[in-house]
């Protein structure tokens, strides 16, 4: 019987107040909901706050390089898709030094699924703007204000047709929660950027910045309509829509790749007499 | 039974072709195999591995018992989840360099080619090796000359096989040549054997040596004298 004990790691070295705390408390509920043992998942992260979560929790583990977890989320589903991978990452580590493995990702529609712990900022290296900081963030290390544009995921997803595409909110645990669940039961690659204060670091998008203006898209809402998809993802500022922003059917990687059609790679047999008319050509 | 194999050495020397064929030799007598290699942007030269792991016994894998494998790439605890303090940091620094004694040990030791009394002596590292001997070669006729080619360079190999440094000193020219302008190798071993070279030859235009650039290079310096 898998509880909420069944996941306690280490105790997190977050700030108190952080929005990390909801998200892996959230996390933690859904597996029990899912009642997924800690063997029977991996969950792949690389640097930053977000991808400390791994070992704030239990389960298969692989914590690498800056940017780089969904390379090896994809290797993990190529080698085992009956495996669900889960990737946990922040706005810097996803959008900022893995800004290409995502495109791929949702290009290729590899099922892993992605959670973005999107504050807005880097948390671990002490507050520099990320990606996701809006234009004229002021920080210590760019007195004068950013002078790039905002990263816009949900735009981004829309254009490249990702599987599915979610907006939720830290402070909005049991949507949170109903989202991860709908993510994990889709069939392809999903996101989900998830809008988390930063206490220390951020002091404008803060718990309230964020209640005052998220709103739940409405239930006659249809997330298969591209160019409405489209119009939501752009909204930002006063209003910004959270739940399921995009979504398809696109068939995933997995399912396209004909070797994987016999079942999960490791445990098909390996038959050396199957390769041998292959080998005789070569020697 | 569980053996890992790994095979070493330079770009194009045919170390993926080697493994492959291994490999497939031990899935045809029944075993069961996990071999991977290195995929690096090696165009010319520089050193990959072929690695191949080989049981008699299915090799498990991760979701097939009730085993966590937990892989971090910081300092971490027994379990594999990472760990942040001072004294374990400093426990795991000192548990590596523990190895080092090891690592040095099955170094290999630089290659020696041609007179063995030389009196000039090039040295080497990496893709440099054939042009050099091919120089040594055209050279040998008219002078006592010799190659010392080290192909693994960090830690450098131990000196109780081989004291190479005690070779460059009883050499009348020693010449480091380098595919770099800063002469990185012949520093690194000023900086761990004491020896200088006199001399040094440096390309850096991003083009390989020809022989009869390099030829003409240790001749001019012969001639110095």
């Amino acid at each position: 019987m898998v509880t909420l004990e069944t996941f306690n790691g280490q105790t997190p070295a977050w700030c108190p107040g952080c929005g990390n705390f909801a998200i892996l408390k959230t996390f933690k509920e859904m597996l029990v909901e899912l009642q997924l043992e800690p063997h029977q998942f991996t969950v792949v992260s690389g640097i930053g706050q977000a991808a400390k979560l791994p070992h704030y929790t239990r389960g298969n583990t692989f914590n690498g390089l800056h940017g780089r977890a969904l390379p090896v989320a994809t290797g993990i589903r190529l080698a085992n898709h009956a495996m669900p991978v889960i990737v946990t990452t922040g706005d810097g580590d996803c959008y900022g030094e893995g800004g290409n493995h995502l495109l791929a990702a949702m290009r290729r529609n590899i099922n892993v699924k992605l959670l973005v712990h999107d504050n807005q900022i880097y948390g671990l290296t002490k507050g520099q703007p990320s990606p996701t900081s809006g234009e004229g963030t002021r920080a210590r290390n760019v007195p004068a204000g950013v002078i790039s544009n905002q990263f816009n995921p949900m735009a981004l997803a829309v254009a490249l047709d990702c599987g599915f595409a979610a907006r939720a909110f830290a402070g909005d645990t049991t949507h949170l929660k109903d989202l991860m669940q709908k993510a994990m039961n889709h069939q392809g690659f999903a996101l989900i950027d998830i809008l988390q204060p930063c206490v220390t670091f951020n002091k404008v998008n803060t718990y309230q910045w964020y209640r005052e203006r998220v709103y739940h898209l409405e239930p006659d809402y249809n997330p298969e309509d591209r160019n409405a998809a489209f119009s939501r993802a752009l909204e930002w500022g006063d209003r910004i829509p959270i739940g399921v922003i995009y979504r398809n059917n696109r068939p995933p990687f997995e399912a396209r790749v004909p070797m994987l059609a016999a079942g999960p790679l490791v445990h098909q047999t390996f038959d050396p007499s199957k390769v041998e008319g292959t080998l005789q050509d070569f020697y | 039974m569980d053996y890992s194999i790994k095979i070493g050495g330079e770009a194009g020397q045919g170390i993926q072709t080697i493994g492959n064929a291994l490999g497939r030799v031990f899935a045809r007598s029944g075993y069961h195999v996990f071999s991977h290699q290195d995929y690096e942007s090696r165009v010319r030269g520089g050193h990959n591995f072929y690695q191949i792991r080989l049981s008699n016994q299915p090799l498990g894998v991760p979701g097939d018992a009730a085993h966590l494998v937990v892989v971090d790439s910081d300092e971490h605890d027994e379990e594999g989840h990472i760990v942040e303090d001072g004294a374990t940091r400093k426990r795991m620094v000192d548990k590596r360099f523990r190895k080092l004694p090891l690592i040095t040990n099955e170094i290999a030791p630089p290659e020696l080619y041609g007179d063995h009394e030389a009196r000039i002596v090039v040295v080497g590292w990496g893709s440099t090796y054939g042009v050099m001997k091919e120089a040594v070669d055209a050279l040998a006729q008219s002078e006592k000359i010799a190659m010392l080619h080290f192909s693994e360079i960090f830690p450098l190999p131990d000196r109780a096989h081989f004291d190479y440094p005690a070779f460059l000193h009883q050499a009348q020219l020693a010449l480091c040549i380098e595919h770099n302008a800063t002469g990185q190798f012949s520093r690194l071993l000023r900086a761990e054997t004491g020896f200088e070279f006199k001399a040094t030859i440096h390309k850096y235009d991003g083009r390989p040596f020809t022989v009869e650039e390099l030829t003409g290079e240790i001749h001019g310096h012969i001639g110095d004298i």
